[in-house]
Protein backbone atom coordinates (compact mmCIF):
# COMPACT_ATOMS: atom_id res chain seq x y z
CA UNK A 1 0.00 0.00 0.00
CA UNK A 2 2.98 2.62 0.90
CA UNK A 3 4.77 1.93 -2.33
CA UNK A 4 1.85 2.61 -4.44
CA UNK A 5 0.83 5.02 -2.39
CA UNK A 6 4.14 7.03 -3.34
CA UNK A 7 3.23 6.45 -7.11
CA UNK A 8 -0.32 8.28 -6.42
CA UNK A 9 -0.74 10.13 -10.16
CA UNK A 10 -2.27 13.18 -8.89
CA UNK A 11 0.62 14.12 -7.01
CA UNK A 12 3.24 13.55 -9.52
CA UNK A 13 1.30 15.45 -11.45
CA UNK A 14 1.86 18.20 -9.25
CA UNK A 15 5.69 17.50 -9.07
CA UNK A 16 5.63 17.82 -12.70
CA UNK A 17 3.94 20.87 -13.01
CA UNK A 18 6.01 22.85 -10.00
CA UNK A 19 9.42 20.95 -11.36
CA UNK A 20 8.20 22.35 -15.29
CA UNK A 21 7.35 25.85 -13.32
CA UNK A 22 3.44 26.00 -14.97
CA UNK A 23 2.71 25.98 -11.05
CA UNK A 24 4.47 27.81 -8.27
CA UNK A 25 3.12 27.55 -4.56
CA UNK A 26 1.93 31.06 -4.46
CA UNK A 27 -0.75 29.82 -8.23
CA UNK A 28 -1.15 27.05 -6.44
CA UNK A 29 -2.49 28.45 -3.14
CA UNK A 30 -4.43 31.12 -5.51
CA UNK A 31 -6.35 28.37 -7.17
CA UNK A 32 -7.84 26.72 -3.80
CA UNK A 33 -9.14 29.63 -2.74
CA UNK A 34 -10.82 30.49 -6.34
CA UNK A 35 -12.05 26.83 -5.79
CA UNK A 36 -12.78 27.60 -2.51
CA UNK A 37 -15.07 30.60 -3.16
CA UNK A 38 -16.85 28.80 -6.44
CA UNK A 39 -17.85 25.95 -4.16
CA UNK A 40 -19.06 28.36 -1.02
CA UNK A 41 -20.69 30.76 -3.66
CA UNK A 42 -22.85 27.16 -4.92
CA UNK A 43 -23.58 26.02 -1.32
CA UNK A 44 -24.99 29.88 -0.80
CA UNK A 45 -26.90 29.73 -4.07
CA UNK A 46 -28.67 26.25 -3.73
CA UNK A 47 -29.37 26.95 0.59
CA UNK A 48 -31.06 30.82 -0.50
CA UNK A 49 -33.26 28.90 -3.32
CA UNK A 50 -36.40 27.71 -3.04
CA UNK A 51 -37.08 23.98 -3.61
CA UNK A 52 -38.22 23.46 -7.14
CA UNK A 53 -41.82 23.24 -8.53
CA UNK A 54 -42.88 19.44 -8.56
CA UNK A 55 -43.82 20.25 -12.43
CA UNK A 56 -39.85 21.39 -12.84
CA UNK A 57 -39.03 17.25 -12.98
CA UNK A 58 -39.17 16.93 -16.60
CA UNK A 59 -37.04 20.23 -17.60
CA UNK A 60 -33.69 19.56 -18.79
CA UNK A 61 -34.68 15.74 -19.92
CA UNK A 62 -33.81 16.71 -23.57
CA UNK A 63 -31.17 19.37 -24.66
CA UNK A 64 -32.70 21.74 -27.05
CA UNK B 1 -28.85 15.44 -57.24
CA UNK B 2 -29.62 11.91 -56.29
CA UNK B 3 -28.00 9.14 -57.63
CA UNK B 4 -28.16 5.69 -56.73
CA UNK B 5 -26.01 4.74 -53.79
CA UNK B 6 -25.57 1.61 -51.26
CA UNK B 7 -26.71 1.76 -47.35
CA UNK B 8 -22.91 1.97 -45.93
CA UNK B 9 -21.77 4.25 -48.74
CA UNK B 10 -24.21 7.00 -47.83
CA UNK B 11 -23.14 6.36 -44.23
CA UNK B 12 -19.41 7.37 -45.23
CA UNK B 13 -21.25 10.32 -47.57
CA UNK B 14 -22.37 11.38 -44.22
CA UNK B 15 -19.29 11.30 -41.83
CA UNK B 16 -17.24 12.75 -45.13
CA UNK B 17 -19.53 15.61 -45.70
CA UNK B 18 -19.75 16.59 -41.76
CA UNK B 19 -16.51 16.46 -41.07
CA UNK B 20 -15.73 18.71 -43.95
CA UNK B 21 -18.76 20.76 -42.92
CA UNK B 22 -17.92 20.90 -39.27
CA UNK B 23 -14.44 21.37 -37.57
CA UNK B 24 -15.75 19.60 -33.90
CA UNK B 25 -17.17 16.43 -35.67
CA UNK B 26 -14.33 13.51 -35.44
CA UNK B 27 -14.86 9.88 -35.46
CA UNK B 28 -13.06 7.33 -33.21
CA UNK B 29 -13.08 3.38 -33.09
CA UNK B 30 -11.53 0.19 -33.54
CA UNK B 31 -9.93 -0.33 -36.89
CA UNK B 32 -11.64 2.70 -38.31
CA UNK B 33 -8.39 4.73 -39.44
CA UNK B 34 -6.17 3.47 -42.22
CA UNK B 35 -8.21 0.08 -42.55
CA UNK B 36 -11.63 2.14 -43.11
CA UNK B 37 -13.14 0.05 -40.58
CA UNK B 38 -14.21 -3.91 -40.75
CA UNK B 39 -17.08 -3.35 -43.20
CA UNK B 40 -15.02 0.02 -44.95
CA UNK B 41 -17.96 2.17 -43.43
CA UNK B 42 -14.86 4.98 -43.06
CA UNK B 43 -13.01 4.20 -45.63
CA UNK B 44 -10.68 7.39 -47.27
CA UNK B 45 -11.48 9.05 -44.06
CA UNK B 46 -7.99 8.89 -42.17
CA UNK B 47 -6.45 9.79 -45.64
CA UNK B 48 -8.52 12.84 -46.22
CA UNK B 49 -8.93 14.32 -42.34
CA UNK B 50 -5.64 12.47 -41.10
CA UNK B 51 -5.30 11.17 -37.60
CA UNK B 52 -6.32 13.98 -35.49
CA UNK B 53 -9.48 13.77 -36.75
CA UNK B 54 -9.87 9.48 -37.43
CA UNK B 55 -8.32 8.24 -34.31
CA UNK B 56 -7.84 4.15 -34.51
CA UNK B 57 -8.29 3.36 -30.61
CA UNK B 58 -7.73 0.46 -28.87
CA UNK B 59 -10.14 -2.55 -27.96
CA UNK B 60 -11.76 -1.07 -24.89
CA UNK B 61 -15.50 0.03 -25.47
CA UNK B 62 -15.84 1.45 -22.07
CA UNK B 63 -12.86 3.93 -22.94
CA UNK B 64 -14.12 5.00 -26.39
CA UNK B 65 -17.40 5.69 -25.18
CA UNK B 66 -16.02 7.30 -22.19
CA UNK B 67 -13.56 9.66 -23.86
CA UNK B 68 -15.95 10.37 -26.66
CA UNK B 69 -18.08 11.71 -23.70
CA UNK B 70 -15.90 13.73 -22.62
CA UNK B 71 -14.78 15.47 -25.40
CA UNK B 72 -18.38 16.30 -26.10
CA UNK B 73 -18.80 17.72 -23.07
CA UNK B 74 -16.05 20.42 -23.91
CA UNK B 75 -17.57 21.11 -26.92
CA UNK B 76 -16.54 18.56 -29.71
CA UNK B 77 -18.64 16.62 -31.80
CA UNK B 78 -17.59 13.13 -31.65
CA UNK B 79 -19.09 9.96 -33.56
CA UNK B 80 -17.69 6.84 -31.74
CA UNK B 81 -17.71 3.57 -33.36
CA UNK B 82 -19.19 0.42 -31.57
CA UNK B 83 -17.72 -2.29 -34.09
CA UNK B 84 -20.26 -4.72 -33.16
CA UNK B 85 -23.49 -4.21 -31.01
CA UNK B 86 -22.26 -7.39 -29.39
CA UNK B 87 -19.30 -5.45 -27.29
CA UNK B 88 -21.20 -2.44 -26.74
CA UNK B 89 -22.28 -3.79 -22.81
CA UNK B 90 -18.57 -2.88 -21.64
CA UNK B 91 -20.38 0.85 -22.51
CA UNK B 92 -23.32 0.69 -21.04
CA UNK B 93 -22.15 2.09 -17.83
CA UNK B 94 -20.94 5.24 -19.55
CA UNK B 95 -23.59 5.69 -21.67
CA UNK B 96 -26.65 5.31 -19.31
CA UNK B 97 -25.10 6.44 -16.03
CA UNK B 98 -23.32 9.43 -17.78
CA UNK B 99 -24.11 10.56 -21.20
CA UNK B 100 -27.69 9.76 -20.98
CA UNK B 101 -27.52 11.89 -17.66
CA UNK B 102 -25.91 14.62 -18.18
CA UNK B 103 -27.81 17.19 -19.32
CA UNK B 104 -30.31 16.39 -16.73
CA UNK B 105 -28.40 15.95 -13.67
CA UNK B 106 -26.30 19.44 -14.69
CA UNK B 107 -29.87 21.25 -15.11
CA UNK B 108 -28.43 22.56 -18.36
CA UNK B 109 -24.80 23.21 -17.59
CA UNK B 110 -23.64 20.61 -19.73
CA UNK B 111 -24.86 18.90 -23.64
CA UNK B 112 -23.51 15.37 -24.97
CA UNK B 113 -23.60 15.89 -27.94
CA UNK B 114 -22.06 12.12 -28.76
CA UNK B 115 -23.52 9.87 -31.89
CA UNK B 116 -22.33 6.60 -31.24
CA UNK B 117 -22.64 4.33 -34.34
CA UNK B 118 -23.57 0.86 -33.84
CA UNK B 119 -23.22 -1.96 -36.40
CA UNK B 120 -25.85 -4.26 -35.44
CA UNK B 121 -28.33 -7.54 -36.32
CA UNK B 122 -27.87 -10.51 -37.83
CA UNK B 123 -26.26 -11.55 -40.78
CA UNK B 124 -25.54 -15.57 -42.35
CA UNK B 125 -23.31 -17.67 -39.93
CA UNK B 126 -22.52 -14.39 -37.75
CA UNK B 127 -22.93 -16.32 -34.57
CA UNK B 128 -23.62 -15.05 -31.19
CA UNK B 129 -21.43 -12.14 -30.70
CA UNK B 130 -22.00 -10.47 -34.01
CA UNK B 131 -25.60 -10.84 -34.60
CA UNK B 132 -27.23 -9.16 -31.82
CA UNK B 133 -29.23 -5.95 -32.31
CA UNK B 134 -29.60 -4.73 -28.36
CA UNK B 135 -30.81 -1.64 -29.11
CA UNK B 136 -33.94 -1.69 -26.74
CA UNK B 137 -31.66 -2.02 -23.72
CA UNK B 138 -31.29 1.71 -24.63
CA UNK B 139 -34.91 2.46 -25.47
CA UNK B 140 -35.31 2.13 -21.81
CA UNK B 141 -32.87 4.80 -21.12
CA UNK B 142 -34.60 8.56 -20.85
CA UNK B 143 -32.30 11.31 -22.45
CA UNK B 144 -30.72 8.84 -25.01
CA UNK B 145 -32.18 8.63 -28.85
CA UNK B 146 -32.13 5.38 -30.67
CA UNK B 147 -32.48 5.83 -34.49
CA UNK B 148 -31.95 2.60 -37.05
CA UNK B 149 -32.56 3.60 -40.75
CA UNK B 150 -33.87 0.78 -43.12
CA UNK B 151 -32.78 2.75 -46.45
CA UNK B 152 -29.89 4.23 -47.77
CA UNK B 153 -31.47 8.17 -47.63
CA UNK B 154 -32.19 7.42 -44.60
CA UNK B 155 -29.04 5.92 -43.23
CA UNK B 156 -27.50 9.51 -44.55
CA UNK B 157 -30.11 11.91 -43.44
CA UNK B 158 -30.60 10.40 -39.90
CA UNK B 159 -26.70 10.17 -39.23
CA UNK B 160 -26.80 13.76 -40.13
CA UNK B 161 -29.72 14.87 -37.59
CA UNK B 162 -28.12 12.53 -35.29
CA UNK B 163 -24.40 14.23 -35.31
CA UNK B 164 -26.12 17.81 -35.64
CA UNK B 165 -28.66 16.74 -32.15
CA UNK B 166 -27.39 17.92 -29.25
CA UNK B 167 -28.53 14.80 -27.06
CA UNK B 168 -26.35 11.65 -27.27
CA UNK B 169 -28.02 9.63 -29.92
CA UNK B 170 -27.44 5.83 -30.47
CA UNK B 171 -27.20 5.33 -34.63
CA UNK B 172 -27.54 1.52 -35.11
CA UNK B 173 -26.49 0.60 -38.76
CA UNK B 174 -27.75 -3.19 -39.69
CA UNK B 175 -25.31 -4.90 -40.98
CA UNK B 176 -27.54 -6.61 -43.44
CA UNK B 177 -28.35 -3.83 -44.99
CA UNK B 178 -25.11 -2.13 -45.92
CA UNK B 179 -24.85 -3.39 -49.65
CA UNK B 180 -27.71 -5.31 -49.82
CA UNK B 181 -29.52 -2.07 -50.16
CA UNK B 182 -29.51 0.91 -52.52
CA UNK B 183 -31.64 4.20 -53.22
CA UNK B 184 -31.74 7.63 -54.52
CA UNK B 185 -29.74 9.93 -51.91
CA UNK B 186 -28.84 13.25 -52.86
CA UNK B 187 -25.03 14.48 -52.99
CA UNK B 188 -25.64 17.81 -51.19
CA UNK B 189 -27.06 18.43 -47.41
CA UNK B 190 -29.58 16.94 -46.13
CA UNK B 191 -31.14 15.69 -42.99
CA UNK B 192 -33.76 13.44 -41.89
CA UNK B 193 -35.41 14.09 -38.88
CA UNK B 194 -35.51 12.33 -35.67
CA UNK B 195 -38.78 11.54 -34.22
CA UNK B 196 -40.44 10.92 -37.18
CA UNK B 197 -41.58 7.65 -38.38
CA UNK B 198 -42.10 7.01 -42.53
CA UNK B 199 -45.19 5.30 -44.05
CA UNK B 200 -43.13 2.53 -46.71
CA UNK B 201 -46.68 1.24 -47.88
CA UNK B 202 -50.37 2.97 -47.48
CA UNK B 203 -53.36 0.21 -46.96
CA UNK B 204 -56.60 0.10 -45.00
CA UNK B 205 -56.75 -3.10 -43.87
CA UNK B 206 -54.00 -3.32 -41.20
CA UNK B 207 -50.66 -1.36 -39.94
CA UNK B 208 -47.63 -3.07 -39.74
CA UNK B 209 -45.02 -1.50 -37.17
CA UNK B 210 -41.14 -2.40 -37.92
CA UNK B 211 -38.17 -1.07 -38.74
CA UNK B 212 -34.35 -2.06 -39.51
CA UNK B 213 -34.10 -5.19 -41.50
CA UNK B 214 -37.69 -5.85 -41.04
CA UNK B 215 -38.89 -3.50 -43.42
CA UNK B 216 -38.27 -5.24 -46.70
CA UNK B 217 -39.71 -8.36 -45.33
CA UNK B 218 -42.33 -6.41 -44.23
CA UNK B 219 -43.57 -5.11 -47.73
CA UNK B 220 -42.63 -8.48 -49.63
CA UNK B 221 -45.49 -10.28 -47.26
CA UNK B 222 -47.69 -6.97 -47.40
CA UNK B 223 -47.36 -7.72 -51.37
CA UNK B 224 -48.27 -10.98 -50.80
CA UNK B 225 -51.18 -9.96 -48.75
CA UNK B 226 -52.24 -7.68 -51.75
CA UNK B 227 -53.05 -10.16 -54.11
CA UNK B 228 -55.45 -11.35 -51.55
CA UNK B 229 -57.26 -8.71 -51.08
CA UNK B 230 -55.64 -7.04 -47.70
CA UNK B 231 -54.15 -4.07 -48.29
CA UNK B 232 -51.34 -3.77 -45.26
CA UNK B 233 -49.67 -0.27 -44.35
CA UNK B 234 -46.21 -0.66 -43.23
CA UNK B 235 -44.86 1.85 -40.93
CA UNK B 236 -40.84 2.24 -40.43
CA UNK B 237 -40.42 3.67 -37.32
CA UNK B 238 -36.88 4.77 -37.79
CA UNK B 239 -36.31 6.55 -34.17
CA UNK B 240 -37.18 3.54 -31.92
CA UNK B 241 -36.70 6.45 -29.03
CA UNK B 242 -38.41 8.80 -29.00
CA UNK B 243 -41.03 7.10 -30.78
CA UNK B 244 -43.69 8.80 -33.36
CA UNK B 245 -46.46 8.21 -31.26
CA UNK B 246 -48.30 10.50 -33.55
CA UNK B 247 -47.61 8.37 -36.35
CA UNK B 248 -48.48 5.21 -34.94
CA UNK B 249 -51.63 5.83 -33.37
CA UNK B 250 -52.96 7.27 -36.65
CA UNK B 251 -52.05 4.48 -38.42
CA UNK B 252 -53.85 2.19 -36.42
CA UNK B 253 -57.13 4.27 -36.21
CA UNK B 254 -57.25 4.14 -39.64
CA UNK B 255 -57.08 0.30 -39.95
CA UNK B 256 -58.12 -0.79 -36.83
CA UNK B 257 -55.24 -3.82 -37.11
CA UNK B 258 -51.82 -3.52 -35.49
CA UNK B 259 -49.18 -6.03 -36.37
CA UNK B 260 -45.38 -5.53 -34.93
CA UNK B 261 -42.45 -6.95 -36.38
CA UNK B 262 -39.09 -6.77 -35.46
CA UNK B 263 -36.15 -9.14 -35.52
CA UNK B 264 -34.95 -9.20 -31.86
CA UNK B 265 -36.04 -10.83 -29.02
CA UNK B 266 -39.68 -11.05 -28.01
CA UNK B 267 -40.03 -10.66 -24.21
CA UNK B 268 -39.55 -6.90 -23.37
CA UNK B 269 -38.52 -6.00 -27.02
CA UNK B 270 -39.84 -2.67 -28.39
CA UNK B 271 -43.29 -4.39 -29.48
CA UNK B 272 -43.88 -4.81 -26.07
CA UNK B 273 -43.56 -1.19 -25.80
CA UNK B 274 -46.07 -0.21 -28.78
CA UNK B 275 -48.63 -2.51 -27.91
CA UNK B 276 -48.69 -1.09 -24.17
CA UNK B 277 -48.57 2.12 -26.40
CA UNK B 278 -51.44 0.81 -28.84
CA UNK B 279 -53.78 -0.78 -26.02
CA UNK B 280 -53.74 1.61 -23.94
CA UNK B 281 -54.26 5.08 -26.43
CA UNK B 282 -56.61 3.10 -29.22
CA UNK B 283 -58.33 0.86 -27.59
CA UNK B 284 -61.87 2.11 -28.78
CA UNK B 285 -60.01 1.63 -32.51
CA UNK B 286 -59.60 -1.95 -32.03
CA UNK B 287 -61.09 -5.15 -34.58
CA UNK B 288 -58.21 -7.48 -33.29
CA UNK B 289 -55.37 -8.23 -31.09
CA UNK B 290 -52.53 -6.80 -31.45
CA UNK B 291 -49.83 -9.37 -32.92
CA UNK B 292 -46.17 -9.76 -32.80
CA UNK B 293 -43.91 -11.38 -35.02
CA UNK B 294 -40.14 -11.23 -33.84
CA UNK B 295 -36.61 -13.04 -32.66
CA UNK B 296 -37.33 -15.51 -30.23
CA UNK B 297 -36.39 -15.45 -26.90
CA UNK B 298 -33.04 -17.90 -26.71
CA UNK B 299 -29.81 -16.36 -25.25
CA UNK B 300 -27.68 -16.94 -28.49
CA UNK B 301 -27.85 -16.51 -32.22
CA UNK B 302 -26.54 -20.62 -33.73
CA UNK B 303 -23.84 -20.99 -35.62
CA UNK B 304 -25.57 -24.21 -37.77
CA UNK B 305 -27.60 -23.06 -40.33
CA UNK B 306 -30.91 -25.25 -39.96
CA UNK B 307 -30.60 -23.59 -36.03
CA UNK B 308 -30.04 -20.10 -36.95
CA UNK B 309 -32.44 -20.10 -39.80
CA UNK B 310 -35.31 -21.51 -37.14
CA UNK B 311 -34.04 -18.22 -35.55
CA UNK B 312 -34.59 -15.56 -37.80
CA UNK B 313 -37.59 -14.35 -39.84
CA UNK B 314 -38.61 -14.19 -43.21
CA UNK B 315 -41.65 -13.31 -45.12
CA UNK B 316 -43.35 -16.70 -44.54
CA UNK B 317 -43.27 -15.44 -40.81
CA UNK B 318 -44.68 -12.09 -41.20
CA UNK B 319 -47.22 -13.19 -43.39
CA UNK B 320 -48.34 -15.94 -41.56
CA UNK B 321 -48.64 -13.05 -38.63
CA UNK B 322 -50.50 -10.73 -41.05
CA UNK B 323 -52.91 -13.39 -42.69
CA UNK B 324 -53.84 -14.70 -38.22
CA UNK B 325 -54.40 -10.61 -37.64
CA UNK B 326 -56.96 -10.07 -41.47
CA UNK B 327 -59.44 -12.84 -39.98
CA UNK B 328 -60.36 -10.99 -37.46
Amino acid sequence: MEAWKKRDPVLAFEKYLLDKKILNDSKKAQIAVEINREIDDAVEFAENSPYPDPSEITNFVWAD
Amino acid sequence: MPRTINYIDAITEALDQEMGRDDRVFIMGEDIGPSGGVFKATAGLFDKYGEDRVLDTPLAENNIIASAIGAAMVGLRPVPEIQFADFITPAIDTIVQQAAKIHYRSAGAYTCPITIRICCGASSGSGLYHSQENATWFTHEPGLKVVMPSTAYDAKGLLLAAIRDPNPVLYFEHKKLYRSVKGEVPEGDFTVPLGKAAVRREGRDLTVLTYGSMVSLSLEAAELMSKRGVEAEVLDLRTLSPLDKEAILTSVRKTSKCLIVHEDKRTMGLGAELSAIVGEEAFDDLDGPIIRITGPDIPAMPFSPPLEKAWLLNTEKILAGMEKLAAY
